[in-house]
């Protein structure tokens, strides 16, 4: 589902000197997995991340994702694979005049799809993050926590191939956070490869999954084994 | 669906216009002004090109005759004129003719002067040569001069005349108007593209995470382009009304100024506004504009890759 070879992500810095946000990453992650990342503020998961999600493309080496190589993406491709995937992003990216409701039907909507089956499905996705209630507000009368559980359901509400989550508990308290991990499990039970950075090593420990860590742009690998 | 589509893009321009109320208006307001500008120049422009055509096809050399010229003469003269490659008629005006054409052409001017009798002056008899089509019209003054010229040197023939001096001058009046006319409204409308753009510029800048937030859900770039060619496309098409009534409002008020002046009173009953098929195409072409200008501006920004290029210092 996903493989890196020797991917590079350089930024130029002030004084124009290049740094390396991703340092020769190589990674394999088949279709069906569950994956952590961890690693320290500042490691590079977040890049990781965008270069996994086409919000951004490698500076050098080959990412290919759900059968797209990142690199050779082009206006035209971009949407269907973008279609495929769904990523919670750190900052959510949640449409501000749009309404939770809006908000998690915008995969279906770009689709075309409209009517009862649309209706039935977005409720039932924010049922499953718990804010079935909250589905005519607008994100900014939300709680930081809550923002989050919008971006969660819109990431799922196609159900994609594979999603990818950016610290989706970081603003979560421990229940909100077994509950968030519930849901990515089922999903993940339903076929889609789930790929989760997060900071929180007492859920990763608790979940026993494939861990891969990150360390100034290096990758490493290791398995948390539930005591 | 496609309904509900438009809908929903009808509602996003409300939203931004809403969110910009300020900016929406001032750029309706300049927009409005330089499409009442060009549709002021265009109004005049066709109806200088319809004078000049309807005086045009008034022109025509007036041969006056000797006065005790012969029949036999006169019907040699009329052929000889018919012979001419500019002419397309020749017509009689009896010295009877001409006073009667005087006394009702004074009619309208100068009532008072009927009355007047010492103004039973004798006219001279007179051949009316009516000119070919097109000859009245640019360029051909110098050759109507030649005309003039070889007709006065004819058997039996007193002086010949043309208007000359009017149709030189408004023939080039209307050259230099037009050119600048053209030069003007070219800059006008390059203003007009600029305002549109720069507006649909600035709802796009409010929406720059709107955009990427739809592409990195896989929203396709007609769809995120529709709604700015919507904007563009309805700014476009309610500036070209304001301007059209604006004008009209203006048109209005001037022939109402013409008519009450001796001068100008003539003019006014010649004169005319945009017929409604060029009120139409007005309107369709500021739309189209309207929806260029926008087109134009969002492409730069939707490529599939906005949120990735904001990012700085990509290597
Ligand atoms: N646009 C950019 N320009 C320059 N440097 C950048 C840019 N984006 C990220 N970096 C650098 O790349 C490195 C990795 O950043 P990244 O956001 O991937 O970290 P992270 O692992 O997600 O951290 P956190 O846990 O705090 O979210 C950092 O040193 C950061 O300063
Ligand atoms: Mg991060």
């Amino acid at each position: 589902m996903i493989s890196f070879s020797h991917v590079y992500k350089t930024y130029r810095g002030n004084e124009g000197r290049a740094s390396h946000a991703l340092r020769d990453v190589s990674l394999e992650i088949q279709k069906g997995e569950f994956v952590f990342l961890t690693g320290p503020s500042g490691a590079g998961k977040t890049t990781l991340f965008r270069l996994m999600s086409a919000f951004d493309r490698p500076s050098s080496g080959v990412a290919s994702v759900a059968g797209y190589e990142i690199a050779q993406l082009t206006a035209a491709t971009l949407p269907h694979f973008r279609r495929r995937i769904g990523v919670v992003f750190q900052d959510f990216k949640l449409l501000r005049d749009r309404t939770v409701f809006e908000n998690v039907a915008l995969p279906l909507d770009i689709r075309g799809d409209t009517g009862s089956s649309l209706q039935r499905r977005v409720m039932d996705g924010l049922d499953g993050v718990g804010l079935a209630h909250k589905a005519d507000e607008f994100p900014e009368s939300l709680s930081g926590g809550e923002q989050q559980r919008v971006a969660i359901a819109r990431a799922l509400i196609h159900k994609p191939g594979l999603l990818i989550a950016d610290e989706p508990t970081g603003n979560l308290d421990p229940e909100l956070s077994a509950e968030i991990m519930n849901l990515f499990e089922r999903a993940n039970a339903q076929g889609t490869t789930v790929f989760v950075a997060t900071h929180d090593h007492a859920m990763v420990k608790s979940r026993a999954k494939r861990v891969l860590k990150i360390h100034a742009g290096q990758m490493g690998e290791g398995l948390w084994v539930s005591p | 669906m496609g309904f509900s589509l438009i809908a929903q893009d009808l509602k996003q321009v409300l939203r931004t216009w809403r969110r910009q109320p300020v900016t929406a208006s001032a750029t309706l307001v300049v927009l409005s002004a330089s499409l009442a500008l060009i549709g002021f120049m265009l109004v005049t422009s066709l109806n200088m090109k319809r004078i000049l055509a309807t005086w045009g096809e008034k022109v025509h050399l007036s041969v006056y005759l000797e006065d005790d010229v012969s029949p036999n003469v006169i019907s040699a003269l009329q052929a000889k004129l018919k012979s001419m490659p500019d002419v397309r008629d020749v017509e009689m005006i009896s010295k009877k003719q001409a006073a009667d054409f005087f006394r009702e052409q004074m009619a309208s001017y100068a009532p008072d002067l009927l009355d007047d009798s010492e103004f039973a002056t004798p006219f001279p008899a007179s051949l009316k040569v009516h000119l070919a089509e097109g000859i009245n019209q640019d360029g051909s003054v110098e050759r109507m001069d030649a005309m003039a010229k070889s007709i006065g040197g004819l058997d039996g023939v007193e002086d010949v005349s043309y208007g000359q001096s009017w149709v030189r001058s408004y023939s080039s009046f209307f050259q230099t108007v037009s050119a600048g006319g053209a030069v003007i409204g070219l800059i006008l409308l390059m203003g007009s593209l600029f305002v549109i753009g720069n507006s649909v510029r600035a709802s796009i800048n409010q929406r720059r995470d709107e955009i990427e937030i739809l592409e990195l859900v896989g929203a396709s770039r007609e769809a995120i382009r529709r709604p700015y060619l919507i904007e563009g496309l309805i700014i476009g098409f309610i500036a070209a009304l304001i301007a059209l009534t604006i004008n009209l409002g203006l048109f209005v008020w001037e022939v109402g100024l013409m008519k009450s002046s001796f001068a100008f009173a003539r003019m006014a009953t010649e004169i005319r506004y945009l017929n409604p098929l060029e009120a139409i195409g007005f309107v369709a072409v500021a739309t189209m504009i309207g929806g260029m200008a926008s087109l134009f501006t969002v492409r730069s920004l939707n490529d599939g890759w906005a949120a990735a290029r904001r990012v700085r210092g990509d290597a």
